[in-house]
């Protein structure tokens, strides 16, 4: 178990140099390097200053002469392992990676929030639609699940602003949830717990309903997989109540694989979070990205991107050791 | 029997008389449009003032002094009946006035002169106005301190000795009985008119409330608060609440005819060449003196203000370890010395109209001169980008990066506390985000061209209650720009034959554009400068009507028959086997979209074929000089905009500012060089003298005109959206809504 | 579970028609069949025809007329630039509709080709693809979008390659597993045996019976596509205007939530046929998948 962690570990390391390299190239090719946005966005610069900055940035040498891409990236690649993360761009006096510890419990309390819901919802209604198989009920919420799925999370945003923000706020003067932001300002309860979660209602929301169907559908399956088998029949054919037959032993290894899918699917809540946090305007590590890549933030991008990567390459992990410690069955050498 | 008729008379009059006067403010025939029009009618409609019989105010009559005594009785009931006794030698026991002005004198707001006379038949003047307003309020003594009229206007120096407290007093925020003639002036001697009686009034009985705070929208959030870097709208919006400077620029009038006017604010007096501040000497040079009021200025941390810390801003941002986005025009300075602690002598090498605004001010030496001496570095990532200490009206208390930024007012500030006690910014990245906040009442104002988008302004016009929608001039100017000579300086094939360009010109058809898209709000732009720089606008005429481009299909068709790009049958034009076809960029912008759907239209119509290309704002900018290189092939339209009266952006167009591989700063997209346009445009820049600046705007136009590098299309407009219940707002055409920020309060 | 595999290993006439016949019963995918077909007729063939009759088109605009509201001349009413919603969603239909069907298609086909190499070959080249497929399945998928549709500069190829690249490694494990289950199987013993190539094997009998998995991927890769165009270019990333797609449709409407009129409709329109789309292809992929794989009945 414990060299199966190891290795996974060391496995991490050539995917993680790829995705930073990956990243580099991409956002170095992507446009402008940061000295010639500086010119850009400040056409009375002197070519002293222009060259200075390209200096301070690693770009040219001291003779002035351009910095292979290459040699660029195992300076910034250094830096990211000494723990300089470049200067952001478009955020104040902040290094990239104070900026994601800026914007990160934002995120962290929507997707914590999304999640829980998620998993309230998805797990008692995926086990009853199983156990009662072409039921109305199982129809009703299978078909559900669909729809769900197939809602675009924009369009779920910018609908959900429609109905319980825009037309409230049309048809009786005052909107029932706020259309984003952390909080209110100005009012004598800004920022109190409650507004804090009547800010975040129809964020989380939308981000929840997407992985709330998907879940509902494997929870439906497994549990349907683990009521047909052999030690379930078994059980019951022993004489022992359905009750326990279904908590004691069916439940628990139903839920065996909703952690593996649990755990794999949080980096992909990023995504989710990305486009949530854009429509909502909610300050979070998904909407910093969109505008540093907009912005061509490059240490704020290239910092987001590889702690992304980071997060999914451990949550890809922490499912597989996960599934080998909670299923006995599975051994790994 | 004979009590109760007296008393019943007597009571119908008095109803009548109340009664009356409201009628007569409705009827009122001459005020509509005066800046007091609010306060005339309240006054009129609680009694306190009347119109005449033939239904007129005469808002501009002078008052005399026993007019002006009677005004405040009323307006402050005071007890008038039973004098009999006149404390002055000129006031007789039968005057109509006697009562009033006893009743004041009582009160110990009326003191007569020295004399002991009244001269109640002399009209009062604003000073004297100013004085007896201050002392209604019971705020006289506070205005001791003063050893000059400390206000933000042209003429302290005509303010009389006497009335040095009252009127700097009179201008406080949180009084507000003075307001400031054309020209930024106090004019202390000038008769009271009878609508500025009628406003000091108002503002004695009702004055601005203290307290309460602001909400403002705004799509951009600074990327630092250093003023020196990264200068950017957002940013300006702010630090006009929290640093002060030499001078400041006020407008004045309002649309098109709205015009800047300098004023001192930390100095004595604007330099000039007519007070001799500003002296132009044989060798080109330029010498200009500053004098620092004597009324002693703080920071925010209550260090005064000294001009070694204008000399020390001088040298941060002449200091090359330190970026800057501009070291114009400080680097030209030669000399830069303290005669005396009031005074500043500073010589530049040549004529710098920039140089008005006066020498850098806005770092304090005591806060941060050990820092830049010892570590310029570490004082680049200090807390100067985010909380630097200012001297304006209000301070930064807190930034929540992404989200909001919070100002809270100095009580302490030099020009008296700031009504409203904080300023909240959000930072709404969405237009349309912030129309929906300013819908559902979240925000109290959005930033005009970084806040609500014209066109949504424009479309949803006055829908939401309580909310002023103003549209106003900006000074952007929307235009086309060919890529005559790339990065690579290869000539356009096409658009190197000015021909091509000026029949394009006269092809677009603004008019359309700017009836049906922004409802005449943005109206069809005839050259580079717009009304909004008012200085150097110049009008149709001024230029030549016959170099106007205008909506004239036919003649853009002759323009390129005569180039030699001929119709051919199928409805194109071609010239060598070549057809007359090129992309248009531009930012995806809705009305952007919209315009260049008539654009495409329009040249299609003359046999032109246009392809619209539109991409994200941001990546359409990074791409205009990157993509790289000017990399757009063909055209781009987009708009330019200055944050001055003074100055067009004529600049931008000199040959020196093309970018090519060896020199690639600049924005000069269009690879445009003109010898004489370049010599122009330095004189707009310059020159000290208005008159020789717009004489050169209006040249430089002409050259532009003629040669056609860019097309003008539209000059735009920018909407600031706020709640009808804050007063003090005028927002000018060209620079930050917050530059009077101070004033504005909440009256509901 | 012997007949099954039987009835698999052996498609043919017969096993498509009882395909066809379980997947006539499955209500919800007719609908969803039914609904794609209408919906690229639609997109495909009446919107030419549109504005072949009215002249309604996405570069036809008509500025006075905008946010007009629905009428007998414009069903959906007229969007920002006056033009027809409804000829805007058809037209914004075919890009969607097109990126979705080649990028999956695409996707699949490669995908379908890694995993029957690195089934049937096994060894070295198995570790290596799948070692590949699993670097490339852990990469942070919207992150990376954004900065490379950045790089490539936003449009409708850039999309393709985006979803190409990262859609075929789920095809690519599942065809994997369908030949690992199959390589040792009689038939392709003897197809050895009569000395095919291995690629013969490998196109002619490994791939023709992963088809089943196969097509269901491909139905609900195309759904996944669909959607992904429109959150890239909704993100202004994706197709850009004045080409509709639904994405970026639904980017410029966003910006028309107030606009008097029309406004607010113009975004429930255009993402309402998207999620009718999606919604189509996911019920399709559910009853194909039914249909297809009867051993699968009542799983899922």
């Amino acid at each position: 178990m414990f060299t199966f962690i190891i290795r996974r570990f060391l496995q991490m390391i050539p995917i993680l140099i790829l995705i930073s390299i990956l990243a580099f190239l991409l956002l170095r090719l992507s446009g402008p390097d940061p000295a010639e946005y500086m010119i850009m966005s400040n056409p009375r610069i002197k070519p002293e200053d222009i060259l200075r900055e390209k200096q301070r940035l690693g770009l040219v040498d001291a003779s002035g002469k351009p910095v292979p891409l290459f040699i660029q990236y195992f300076y910034w690649a250094k830096g990211i392992l000494q723990g300089e993360w470049g200067w952001s761009r478009i955020w104040p006096n902040v290094t990239a990676f104070q900026a994601i510890m800026l914007f990160l419990p934002n995120s962290l309390i929507l997707m914590g929030l999304a999640l829980l819901i998620a998993i309230l919802v998805a797990v008692p209604i995926g086990i009853y639609s199983a156990l009662k198989q072409y039921s109305a009920f199982d129809y009703i919420f299978t078909t559900g699940t669909f729809l769900g799925m197939s809602l675009p999370t924009f369009w779920l945003a910018l609908m959900s602003i429609i109905v319980f923000h825009l037309l409230p706020a049309r048809l009786f003067g005052a909107p029932w949830f706020p259309a984003g932001d952390l909080a209110s300002f100005g009012k004598p309860y800004a920022g109190v717990w409650w507004d804090r979660l009547w800010h975040l209602a129809l964020p989380v929301m939308v981000l929840s309903i997407y992985s709330m169907a998907g879940w509902t559908r494997y929870m439906r399956s497994s549990m349907l997989e683990v009521i047909r088998a052999d030690y379930v029949r078994t059980a019951r054919a022993k004489g022992v109540p359905e009750r326990r037959v279904i908590y004691k032993h069916a439940l628990r290894n139903a839920l065996i694989p909703m952690v593996t899918i649990l755990t794999l699917s949080i980096p992909g809540l990023f995504g989710g979070a990305l486009i949530t946090e854009t429509v909502f305007a909610y300050p979070g590590v998904g909407r910093m990205l969109y505008q540093a890549v907009l912005g061509k933030d490059y240490a704020v991008a290239m910092a987001d991107i590889l702690f992304l990567a980071l997060l999914t390459v451990l949550f890809n992990l922490m499912a597989d050791v996960l599934y080998a410690v909670v299923d006995p069955r599975i051994r790994y050498n | 029997m004979k009590k109760f008729i007296v008393a019943s008379v007597a009571a119908i009059m008095l109803l009548t008389l109340a009664f009356v006067p409201n009628v007569g403010a409705a009827q009122l025939s001459d005020i509509a449009g005066n800046p007091f029009e609010k306060q005339i009618t309240k006054l009129v409609e609680n009694g306190v003032i009347a119109g005449f019989p033939d239904g007129t105010f005469k808002p501009d009559q002078e008052v005399t002094r026993a007019q002006f005594a009677k005004l405040v009785a009323v307006a402050f009931a005071l007890p008038t009946t039973g004098v009999t006794v006149s404390t002055f030698s000129d006031v007789y026991a039968d005057h109509w006035a006697l009562g009033f002005i006893e009743a004041a004198v009582a009160k110990g707001w009326i003191k007569g002169y020295p004399d002991g006379t009244f001269g109640p038949e002399k009209n009062i003047t604003r000073e004297e106005m100013a004085t007896l307003m201050v002392r209604v309020l019971g705020r006289e003594q506070e205005g001791t301190k003063y050893t000059e009229a400390f206000v933000m206007a042209n003429d302290c120096a005509k303010v009389s000795d006497w009335a040095f407290g009252a009127v700097t007093l009179a201008y406080h925020f949180d009084i507000q009985v003075l307001t400031y003639h054309s020209g930024r002036m106090i004019d202390p001697q000038t008769p009271a008119t009878r609508a500025e009686t009628a406003n000091a009034v108002y503002m004695g009985m009702k004055p601005p409330a203290q307290g309460g705070q602001l909400i403002v929208g705004m799509a951009q959030e600074p990327s630092k608060m250093y003023p020196y870097q990264n200068n950017m709208a957002a940013k300006s919006q702010i630090l006009n609440c929290t640093l002060d400077g030499w001078i400041g620029v006020a407008p004045e009038g309002t649309g098109v005819t709205q015009k800047g006017v300098y004023y001192p604010i930390f100095a004595q007096e604007v330099p000039s060449v007519e007070n001799g501040l500003v002296k132009f000497n044989e060798d080109g040079s330029m010498d200009m003196t500053w004098h620092l009021r004597k009324t002693p200025v703080y920071w925010s941390d209550g260090v005064q203000v000294t001009l070694d810390d204008s000399i020390f801003s001088h040298e941060v941002l002449l200091n090359n370890a330190i970026p800057a986005d501009s070291r114009d025009p400080e680097d030209v300075v030669t000399l830069i010395e303290k005669l005396d602690e009031n005074t500043l002598h500073v010589v530049y090498s040549s004529e710098k109209s920039a140089a008005l605004y006066g020498p850098a001010f806005s770092l304090a030496k005591h806060k941060y001169g050990d820092l830049v001496a010892s570590n310029p570095e570490g004082f680049f990532r200090s807390d100067v980008n985010q909380y630097p200490l200012g001297h304006g009206a209000y301070k930064i208390e807190s930034w929540t990066v992404g989200s909001s930024m919070t100002l809270t007012a100095r009580d302490d500030y030099h020009f008296g506390p700031p009504n409203l006690k904080a300023i909240v910014w959000l930072f709404i990245p969405d237009a349309s985000t912030i129309y929906a906040r300013v819908a559902s009442g979240d925000l109290d104002l959005t930033i005009p061209g970084i806040g609500v988008a014209t066109t949504t302004a424009i479309d949803n016009l006055n829908s939401v209650d309580g909310v002023v929608y103003e549209i106003h001039p900006s000074t952007y100017v929307e235009h086309m720009e060919f890529n005559i000579l790339n990065y690579d300086r290869v000539s356009h094939p096409i658009f190197s034959d000015a021909n091509v360009r000026k029949a394009l010109s006269f092809a677009v058809n603004r008019e359309q554009a700017s009836t049906e898209l922004y409802k005449g709000y943005e109206p069809p732009a005839y050259s580079m400068i717009p009304p909004a720089v008012a200085v150097c606008f110049a009008t149709k005429e001024e230029i030549g009507l016959d170099l106007i481009p205008t909506y004239d299909p036919a003649k853009a068709a002759a323009l390129l028959d005569q180039a030699g790009w001929m119709l051919a049958s199928d409805g194109w034009r071609y010239k060598d086997g070549k057809k007359l076809e090129f992309q248009l960029s531009t930012t995806n912008r809705t009305d952007r979209q919209q315009m260049c759907a008539i654009w495409q239209k329009n040249f299609a119509d003359i046999g032109v074929q246009c392809n619209l290309d539109f991409k994200p704002g941001a990546s359409f900018f990074t791409d205009t000089w990157a993509g790289m290189k000017r990399g757009y092939p063909d055209m781009v339209e987009f708009a330019w905009g200055s944050t001055d009266p003074r100055y067009p952006v004529t600049d931008v167009l000199r040959g020196d500012r093309v970018a090519f591989p060896e020199s690639p700063q600049g924005q000069n997209y269009a690879g445009w060089q003109n010898a004489d346009y370049d010599k122009q445009a330095q004189i707009i820049q310059d020159s000290f003298d208005v008159a020789k600046a717009k004489e050169a705007a209006i040249k430089s136009q002409q050259i532009l005109l003629t040669d056609m590098p860019v097309i003008p299309l539209l000059f735009t407009a920018d909407a600031a959206l706020y709640k009808v219940a804050i007063q003090g707002i005028k927002d000018p055409n060209w620079s930050s809504i917050t530059w009077n920020v101070g004033e504005w309060y909440w009256e509901y | 579970m012997a007949l099954d595999t039987a009835v698999e290993l052996a498609p043919s006439f017969s096993y498509w028609q009882m395909v066809w016949t379980r997947f006539r019963k499955h209500k919800l995918a007719m609908f969803g069949g039914s609904v794609i077909i209408v919906m690229i007729l639609l997109c495909f063939v009446a919107a030419p025809i549109i504005t072949a009759t009215t002249g309604y088109h996405y570069t036809s605009m008509d500025l006075p007329n905008r946010y007009a509201l629905p009428s007998g001349a414009h069903w959906f009413g007229t969007d920002d630039m006056g033009r027809d919603v409804l000829t805007m969603i058809f037209y914004g239909g075919q890009v969607s509709i097109e990126v979705g069907l080649i990028s999956a298609l695409a996707a699949v086909l490669i995908g379908a080709l890694v995993g029957v190499m690195s089934g049937y070959f096994g060894g070295w080249v198995d570790e290596a693809l799948m070692r590949f497929t699993d670097v490339m399945m852990s990469l942070p998928y919207l992150p990376l979008y954004l900065v490379l549709a950045m790089a490539f500069g936003p449009g409708f190829w850039t999309l393709i390659g985006i979803f190409v690249g990262f859609g075929w490694m789920g095809d690519a494990r599942l065809v994997r597993g369908v030949v690992l289950s199959l390589k040792n199987m009689e038939f392709v013993e003897a197809a050895k045996a009569i000395g095919a190539s291995p690629w013969r094997i490998m196109l002619k009998h490994l791939l023709i019976n992963s088809m089943a998995v196969i097509i269901v991927s491909t139905t609900l890769l195309i759904g996944g596509n669909i959607v992904g165009e429109a959150a890239l270019s909704f993100l202004g990333l994706g197709i850009q205007p004045p080409q509709p797609s639904w994405g970026n449709v639904l980017q410029t409407a966003s910006g028309y939530i107030f606009a008097p009129g029309n406004g607010p409709w113009l975004i429930f329109y255009p993402g309402f046929f998207l999620f009718l789309t999606v919604l189509s292809f996911n019920f399709m992929g559910d009853g194909l998948r039914d249909a297809l794989d009867p051993r699968l009945k009542g799983y899922r």
